[in-house]
């Protein structure tokens, strides 16, 4: 009984020892565990940029359970976190050519920005910049997540995919993101992440070049006058700094464009590549590096002592990466042409714009011509309940250049998920649905469906 | 004298042509004319005392042509200026027309005159041309130059435009070579205070039909400044009303976004103007059609046969259109129990996202049980 009671107040005095006193208002939390769920839905799309968002929308509202999973804090990629809040065109030869879901989110968060649009029935001529519509990127940011919520779609932020597997008619697709490792247990799957990395994990191939585009951190600076630069003597700095290798060659070709854009879309971070935490981390870090140290030596200079940065994005923006190998790749012949396949979901217009180390120099499309793209090129080969839909669409490096624009990934953000709503729907996989019934869906949610 | 000799001149040209201009020199006279706005039928030319600005003739004359009705049709000013850099100057004379919105219509330069270039050259065909074309371009980027910014920076100082002084390579591609102070001020003419000179002109004249002529016009420019100064008239007749409504069924996106913005709010109280409105929304582009439906939505009594019309087409709406609708209905939901009755219906619709819109809209409809 002695031994008992001894042990007993042991066990006491231990808990008293490893129980911390607690000030009022203080609770204990005991040590995290992962929380693990299962969720099950007719939709998964992986990705909440330019994309994927709009492939989330047209599945929610046409009445399909829909997760999307995003890896960052909010949606809207390239257009929001990456800060080129100028969408591409939706307008070619005076009329619209893509519209739909993407198209009213821009004009929505146009009107609420007391913006005004471009007068698209001027031709824009060689500077297709006179139809680029710009945004507000944080009210975008909440325009469009206002839309996802309304759509009763399921966001998970913070999140991102570490397997994929085929599970009965269909996948299961593995997260982990804050203190989660979820199951997403779907019929049909959007990969939307812009670089096939859904694709990529499900076992199938993907493409890439030797060399990709260069990525840009967009950035704006300030504290000086232009009038008041001896521009000559900047540029003979400038490009002596270069030399010597105090700055890096290509990173900033022009010093002059660089300080009369203030710092809009001015910068080429060579191999950035947002695919791995690892890749978008170097880019990153290159990307900041690079203003940095240009930012550094600016301020030597005369005229430009008190340059300051006046705002910087949280991450590189990156243009190219992976492409799928997908049923059919659409080639630049096909985007200059204009051609229009039994198949074409979707316009895209944008001059053939491949950036180098050179910079960039847009090849502009032959009056009236106007791309498209095909559903086979959103379906990687041999696949099934998986579409994509962005700027790793398949389509040959030329082509890419035109397509990765924010304006043609929302229209096929639409198209990837109006074919897979219906092959969900229809019990069948996206390349199965009648191009009639796409159509039908597409127009009836306001989109632009391709005719020839 | 000099002002009755160039009302007989321009007198003379204009009983001499058509509606038409046309790029076409006169024995002596250099001129270079767009389509106008309006055809150039002048019976009488008023003169309006205008403000120039300027120090040494604060004030000048704008010449406004006029129809016999005594509607303007066109406007000009004798322009003699100087143009100047660097200490230099030479003389700029020529006559610039403007049409009566406010949009450049040409320029013609006076008996014997002629444009030159650096070392005095002339102007040849093809650089009056370009210069017209220039000067045509409202949104052309010299408007963003100012007058120091036309050179580089370390070239040196040799004199007027004129001059053999290299072009800064930004503004080349907008300004005729070896001219760029004369396409400069040019432009800037053509674009500055005497375009808001016309601009009020005409609108001091305005009336219903002439309002209606400009509409009735071609370019984009002239129907948008028309529609524009539409609530500046209280009186709009039918012909005008339909022309307007004619607008929402056009190729393009703004001039039907811009027309829906500014249709007056009373001509809704018309049935018949709301019945062509609605005949509209199935013309306008798809992302428009939520405008038509709030524009209906905005007036006081909506046509019964509209509203079923809507009502009917519900179940094949989705998104911002379907929103758009429910929201045209929902003063007239109380009060209408046969549209109630067909909205209410949507709650048995297949897609479970309309579904819930539909829920969402009866809550907030304040008098339904």
């Amino acid at each position: 009984m002695k031994r008992r009671s001894a042990i007993a107040t042991l066990g006491a005095i231990s808990l008293g020892l490893t129980t911390p006193r607690l000030l009022k208002g203080e609770v204990l939390q005991g040590p995290r565990i992962l929380k693990k769920e299962m969720l099950t839905t007719d939709i998964l799309v992986i990705g909440g940029g330019t994309a994927g968002v709009v492939a989330a929308v047209q599945a929610g509202r046409a009445g399909k359970k829909i997760i999307l999973v995003e890896n960052g804090s909010m949606l809207g990629g390239t257009t929001t976190t990456g800060g080129v809040a100028f969408p591409g065109i939706f307008f070619a030869w005076g009329k619209q050519v893509i519209g739909g879901i993407g198209w009213e989110m821009v004009q929505e968060a146009v009107a609420l920005n007391d913006d005004k649009l471009p007068d698209f029935s001027i031709p824009h001529g060689r500077q297709h910049w006179h139809h680029q519509v710009r945004l507000n990127g944080p009210l975008y940011a909440m325009v469009i997540e206002d839309k996802c919520v309304e759509a009763g779609v399921n966001l998970r932020f913070y999140e991102t995919p570490v397997e994929v597997v085929q599970h009965k008619e269909g996948w299961k697709v593995t997260t982990v993101g804050k203190g989660t490792e979820t199951e997403i247990v779907c019929n049909q799957l959007i990969d939307c992440t812009g670089n096939a990395f859904a694709v990529s994990l499900a076992g199938f191939n993907l493409l890439r070049e030797k060399e990709t585009q260069p990525g840009t951190l967009m950035f704006r600076i300030g504290g000086y006058s232009l009038d008041q630069l001896d521009m000559n003597r900047i540029k003979d700095e400038f490009n002596a700094a270069v030399d010597r290798g105090d700055l890096i060659k290509g990173e900033f070709l022009h010093v002059e464009s660089l300080l009369r854009n203030a710092g809009d879309n001015v910068q080429h971070i060579a191999g950035a590549d947002a695919t791995t935490s690892v890749s978008h981390t170097i880019a990153n870090i290159n990307g900041r590096a690079s203003l940095f140290r240009t930012l550094k030596f600016l301020r030597t200079l005369p005229g430009l002592t008190g340059l300051k940065v006046l705002d910087m994005q949280n991450e590189t923006a990156v243009r190219e990466t992976y492409r799928i190998d997908s049923i059919y790749q659409v080639t630049h012949e096909d985007y200059v042409t204009g051609r229009i396949f039994e198949d074409s979901v979707s316009y895209s217009y944008y001059p053939i714009d491949l950036h180098d180390e050179k910079g960039v120099v847009p090849k502009h499309l032959e009056e009236g011509r106007v791309a498209s793209v095909p559903l086979r090129a959103l379906i990687p080969k041999g696949s099934r309940n998986l579409i994509v839909a962005g700027r790793c669409v398949g389509s040959d490096r030329l082509a890419n250049s035109a397509l990765r624009v924010q304006a043609s990934c929302m229209g096929m953000g639409q198209a990837a998920a109006a074919a897979a709503v219906l092959a969900h729907v229809q019990g069948k996989t996206p390349a199965e649905v009648a191009m009639s019934d796409l159509k039908k869906l597409l127009t009836e949610h306001g989109a632009i469906v391709p005719t020839g | 004298m000099r002002v009755l000799g160039t009302i007989f001149i321009v007198l003379l040209f204009f009983y001499g042509t058509t509606s038409t201009f046309s790029q076409q020199r006169r024995e002596d006279t250099i001129r270079y004319f767009t389509t106008p706005t309006l055809p150039q039928n002048v019976a009488d030319v008023n003169s309006i005392l205008i403000d120039t600005g300027g120090i040494s003739t604060p004030k000048d004359t704008l010449f406004q042509l006029l129809t016999k009705r005594g509607d303007p049709i066109s406007y000009y000013r004798e322009i003699s200026t100087e143009v100047c850099f660097d200490g230099s100057c030479r003389l700029l004379r020529v006559n610039l027309y403007w049409n009566v919105t406010g949009r450049y219509l040409g320029f013609e330069l006076p008996p014997a005159e002629f444009l030159s270039k650096a070392e005095h050259e002339p102007f040849n065909e093809q650089e009056y041309q370009q210069l017209h074309t220039i000067l045509a371009d409202s949104l052309s980027p010299i408007g963003n130059f100012n007058y120091q910014n036309l050179f580089p920076e370390s070239s040196a100082a040799e004199g007027v435009d004129a001059v053999t002084r290299p072009t800064s390579k930004d503004v080349l591609p907008y300004v005729v070579k070896g001219a760029v102070f004369t396409t400069y001020k040019m432009w800037n003419l053509v674009y500055g205070q005497m375009q808001r000179d016309v601009e009020h002109a005409t609108e001091a004249a305005l009336n219903p039909g002439f309002l209606l002529d400009i509409l009735n016009s071609d370019d984009i420019w002239d129907r948008y400044w028309a529609l524009d100064r539409m609530r500046m008239l209280s009186d709009h007749p039918l012909q005008m009303k339909d022309k307007v409504v004619g607008f929402l069924c056009h190729s393009s996106y703004n001039l039907v976004l811009h027309t829906l913005t500014v249709l007056p709010e009373e001509w809704g109280e018309d049935s018949s103007f709301q019945q062509k409105l609605w005949l509209a929304f199935d013309c306008v582009p798809a992302a428009l059609e939520p405008k038509v439906m709030e524009k209906l939505g905005t007036y006081k009594k909506l046509d019964r046969s509209i509203m079923l019309d809507i009502t009917d087409r519900l179940p094949t709406m989705y998104g911002p259109v379907l929103t758009a609708a429910l929201q045209c209905l929902r003063n007239y939901l109380p009060k209408e129990p046969e549209i109630l009755l067909r909205v209410t219906a949507l709650l048995k619709h297949n897609n479970p996202y309309i579904v819930k819109q539909i829920k969402k809209f009866l809550q907030e409809v304040p008098t339904i049980d």
